[in-house]
C-alpha cells in the first residue's frame, strides 16, 4: 500500500480514539483494527492475509503507539505471520505468542487474557499450540509498565498441540523485537508531538517555553532521536523482508537504538512538561509509560548489545562491515 | 553479485593493492589528511571522482548511493583521499547547481581528472562557524573583482589550484544578505598561503590571505548576493557523508579485528558502538538517496553530523579504554587521531550551532 494512504486510513480509525491507560482492557477500536484486517497485514492475500508488505505493518503497529492506544496489534500479527502456511492459519480468536523462560515457565505473555489461543516457542523443541479454554490452564494477571496485560499461563501437558512447521524460535524473537522497535519508534514520536505542542503554546516568563534556548534544544535532540530510529527501522524493515535469516544484527542495531530513543525522549518529553506531565489527567503518559515497558520487552540494550560485540569479535570487522552494508 | 556490491568489492581490491605494495598506512581521518595525488588520479581514471556528474563535464552518471558506496569503502580503508575530498564533495556539485555552463566547463573537468585540487576558503578568524559574519570583501572592478580579506583553517590551501571562496559583495541590513561566492585560482597575483601547525603536529590547515587578487566575473557561483542560500544549501552537502561517521573508523576496525580478550562490560560497550555505526550508516543511505531525488536533506544531514561526530570521539574513547596503552604515542594512528578529535564536532558546523539548526525546524 502507498504510505501516504495507509498513513490516512491510519489516522482515520485512530484519530476520534481517548488515548486510555489498558488497565488490563482492550480497547473498544480493537474491534475495528481487527475488522479491517491490520494484524494480517504483510501476509499475501493468498494465504489468507490482508497484503501489503513488512513496512506497512511496522507503520500500523508505529501508528497506534503514537496515538497512545495499548492493542495487541504487534502480538496478533506476529502469532498470524507464524500461523500462515501451517494447516492452523484460519484458527478463530486473538492469538497471542508465548515464549517459555528458562524454567520453562510462560510469565509475561502479552494480552494472554483477551486470547483465544497461544502460540508458544520453547527454548528448544517444537512450537506448539494452546487452546486457552481447555481445562487445567491457568491465566494469572499481571502488568507492565504501561498496565498491558503480560500474564503467567500454566499449561498443563496435554493442552499442547505441537506446531512443527511454525518458524523458528529464533527467528520469531527477531521479529517481534522488530515490531517492538517500531511500536516505540511510534510511541517516541508521538512524546515528541505532545511536547512539541507544548513548549510552543504554553508561555512562561512572558514567552513561549520553546523561545528558551535550552527548551529549543532539548526539543531538537528529542528529534535525532527520532530520525536516526526510524533509518535504524527502516533498514532493519529491509534486510528482514529480504532475507530474515541474517536480519539480527539488523535487528539487534533498531532494537538497542529503539531502547535508548526511548529512555531519552520520555525523560525529555517529562522536563519540558514540568510537573505537568506528572499528572494522571495529562495525556503524554500514554506514550511515555509505553516507551518505559517496551524498552526492555524482547531483549534490553544490554542483551542485544552484548550479542553484537560478540558476534562483531567473531566476524572481525570485514564480517561487520558486510553485515552493515549487505543490500537489502 | 550486484552491480553495488561488486563496485564495493572494486574500490576495497584497489585500497588493499596499494597497501599490500605500501603505497600508503590507513589512518584516521584520511579525508582531511592523507594527500595524495596519485591516489586520487588513480580514482579519477576509475571515474570515481565526480561520478554523479553528467558525462560532458568529464562525470559518470551514476546515483548518490553509488558513490556513497565509493566513498564509505575508501574512508574504511582510511585512504589517502584529501586531495579531491573537497572538490568531489562539495564545490563541483555547488557549481554543477548554480555555476553557468562556462563555469562548469572550467572547472568540473578538472576535478574529476585529480587535476584541480580544490580548498574551503568559507572560515574567517573572527567569523567562526558564523558565516554571514565574513568580513573579506569583494567589489566590483573592470570585468570582474576585486577581493581583500583572509580567510582561516584552510586545508591543503597550499596545494590546492582552486579556491572556493564566500566574500561580501555588498554592506545590507541583513547581514544573510549580499554574499556571494567565487572560485578563485590559487596562483592568482595576490593571494599568500601560511601554514598553521594543528596541535598532533600536522599541516593541513593554512591561513590565506587576499590583497587585491583579481577575480574575473565568469567566476561567480550562482547569483551575486545570494551566496547565503546556496552555501546552506552546500552545507547539507558537506554534512550528509560517511567522513561524518568514519574518520575513525581505521581505530575501530583496527580493534575488532586484533581483539581477542574483551570482558562483559567492554563486548556490550562494542555492540553498542557497532550498532550505532548501523544507524549512522543507515541514515547515510537515507541523505544519499534524497539527494538523488533532488532533494537538499538539510535536516537529515545535520542529524547525521551531529550524532556522527559524537560516535567517532566515542570510538576512540572505547579504543582507548579497551586497549589500556598505558602509553599512547602522537604517532601512533589512536594518538594521532585523539589529538585531532577536537575538531571532529566543529568542522562542517560546530555541534551548538547544528542543533540549534535542528531547534529552528522545530518551530512552528
Amino acid at each position: 500500500m502507498n504510505d501516504t494512504l495507509l498513513a490516512e486510513v491510519a489516522a482515520d480509525v485512530l484519530a476520534p480514539v481517548t488515548p486510555q491507560d489498558a488497565d488490563g482492557h482492550l480497547p473498544e477500536v480493537w474491534a475495528t483494527i481487527a475488522e479491517l484486517g491490520w494484524p494480517l497485514v504483510s501476509i499475501p492475500e493468498n494465504s489468507g492475509g490482508s497484503g501489503g508488505c513488512l513496512a506497512d505493518l511496522l507503520a500500523l503497529v508505529g501508528a497506534v503507539a503514537e496515538h497512545g492506544v495499548s492493542a495487541p496489534l504487534a502480538e496478533a500479527a506476529l502469532a498470524r505471520w507464524a500461523l500462515a502456511g501451517t494447516e492452523r492459519a484460519d484458527l478463530p480468536g486473538l492469538v497471542v505468542p508465548a515464549w517459555e523462560d528458562s524454567t520453562g515457565a510462560l510469565r509475561g505473555v502479552a494480552w494472554a487474557r483477551h486470547a483465544r489461543n497461544l502460540l508458544v516457542w520453547p527454548r528448544n523443541g517444537t512450537p506448539y499450540l494452546v487452546d486457552l479454554t481447555a481445562p487445567g490452564v491457568l491465566v494469572e494477571p499481571g502488568a507492565n509498565l504501561a498496565a498491558e496485560p503480560r500474564d503467567t499461563v500454566t499449561v498443563p501437558d496435554d493442552a499442547r498441540t505441537p506446531l512443527p512447521e511454525a518458524p523458528a524460535r529464533s527467528a520469531a524473537t527477531s521479529r517481534a523485537a522488530l515490531l517492538t522497535a517500531a511500536a516505540i519508534t511510534g510511541a517516541a514520536r508521538g512524546a515528541h508531538e505532545i511536547t512539541r505542542t507544548h513548549v510552543t503554546r504554553r508561555n512562561q516568563f512572558g514567552r513561549p517555553l520553546i523561545a528558551v534556548k535550552a527548551v529549543a534544544n532539548a526539543l531538537a535532540g528529542m528529534r535525532t532521536e527520532l530520525v536516526s530510529t526510524q533509518a535504524a527501522l527502516d533498514r532493519a524493515c529491509d534486510v528482514h523482508t529480504a532475507d530474515p535469516a541474517r536480519a539480527e544484527a539488523a535487528t539487534a542495531t533498531v532494537k538497542i537504538r529503539a531502547a535508548h530513543a526511548a529512555t531519552s525522549v520520555a525523560r525529555s518529553a517529562h522536563q519540558l512538561h514540568g510537573a505537568m506531565g506528572v499528572t494522571r489527567e495529562h495525556s503524554l503518559h500514554h506514550v511515555t509509560r509505553k516507551l518505559w515497558a517496551w524498552r526492555d520487552e524482547h531483549g534490553s540494550e544490554r542483551e542485544w548489545s552484548s550479542r553484537l560485540g560478540r558476534t562483531a569479535v567473531i566476524v572481525g570487522q570485514d564480517g561487520v562491515w558486510d553485515e552493515l552494508t549487505a543490500p537489502a | 553479485m550486484t552491480d553495488r556490491t561488486e563496485l564495493r568489492h572494486r574500490v576495497r581490491d584497489l585500497c588493499r593493492g596499494w597497501q599490500d605494495e605500501g603505497r600508503y598506512r590507513p589512518r584516521p581521518d584520511a579525508w582531511l589528511r592523507s594527500f595524495d595525488l596519485d591516489f586520487s588520479r588513480e580514482l579519477a581514471r576509475r571515474g570515481w571522482i565526480g561520478m554523479t556528474w553528467p558525462r560532458h563535464l568529464g562525470g559518470a552518471e551514476q546515483s548518490n548511493v553509488d558513490r556513497l558506496v565509493v566513498t564509505e569503502e575508501l574512508l574504511r580503508a582510511g585512504a589517502p583521499v584529501a586531495a579531491h575530498w573537497i572538490g568531489d564533495r562539495q564545490i563541483g556539485p555547488s557549481i554543477l547547481r548554480h555555476g553557468t555552463p562556462e563555469l562548469q566547463r572550467e572547472i568540473l573537468p578538472g576535478i574529476s581528472s585529480g587535476d584541480h585540487v580544490l580548498c574551503l576558503g568559507m572560515s574567517e578568524p573572527e567569523a567562526g562557524s558564523d558565516l554571514a559574519a565574513v568580513r573579506t570583501t569583494a567589489e566590483r572592478t573592470d570585468g570582474g573583482w576585486r577581493v581583500n580579506g583572509r580567510k582561516i583553517w584552510t586545508s591543503h590551501a597550499h596545494r590546492a589550484t582552486h579556491s572556493y571562496l564566500l566574500a561580501r559583495t555588498e554592506r545590507t541590513e541583513r547581514k544573510h544578505d549580499g554574499l556571494t561566492e567565487f572560485v578563485v585560482d590559487m596562483d592568482s597575483r595576490g593571494v599568500t598561503v601560511t601554514p598553521i601547525v594543528d596541535m598532533a603536529g600536522s599541516h593541513h590547515f593554512n591561513e590565506v590571505v587576499f590583497e587585491d587578487v583579481f577575480v574575473p566575473a565568469g567566476r561567480v557561483i550562482g547569483v551575486a548576493g545570494q551566496g547565503w542560500r546556496q552555501v546552506t544549501e552546500q552545507l547539507a552537502h558537506e554534512r550528509g557523508g560517511p567522513e561524518r561517521v568514519l574518520s575513525t573508523y581505521p581505530v575501530l576496525a583496527g580493534l575488532l579485528d586484533a581483539t581477542a580478550e574483551l570482558d562483559a562490560g567492554l563486548l556490550v560497550e562494542l555492540g553498542e558502538l557497532v550498532a550505532r555505526l548501523g544507524v549512522l550508516r543507515a541514515m547515510c543511505v537515507r541523505v544519499a538517496e534524497a539527494l538523488d531525488t533532488g532533494v537538499a536533506p538539510v535536516r537529515e544531514a545535520a542529524t547525521l553530523k551531529y550524532l556522527g561526530t559524537e560516535f567517532e570521539r566515542d570510538v576512540l574513547e572505547f579504543a582507548r579504554t579497551a586497549a589500556n596503552p598505558g602509553v599512547l604515542a602522537p604517532d601512533d594512528p589512536l594518538g594521532g587521531a585523539i589529538l585531532a578529535a577536537p575538531g571532529f564536532s566543529i568542522r562542517g558546523g560546530s555541534s551548538e550551532v547544528l542543533l540549534s539548526i535542528l531547534a529552528k525546524q522545530e518551530a512552528p
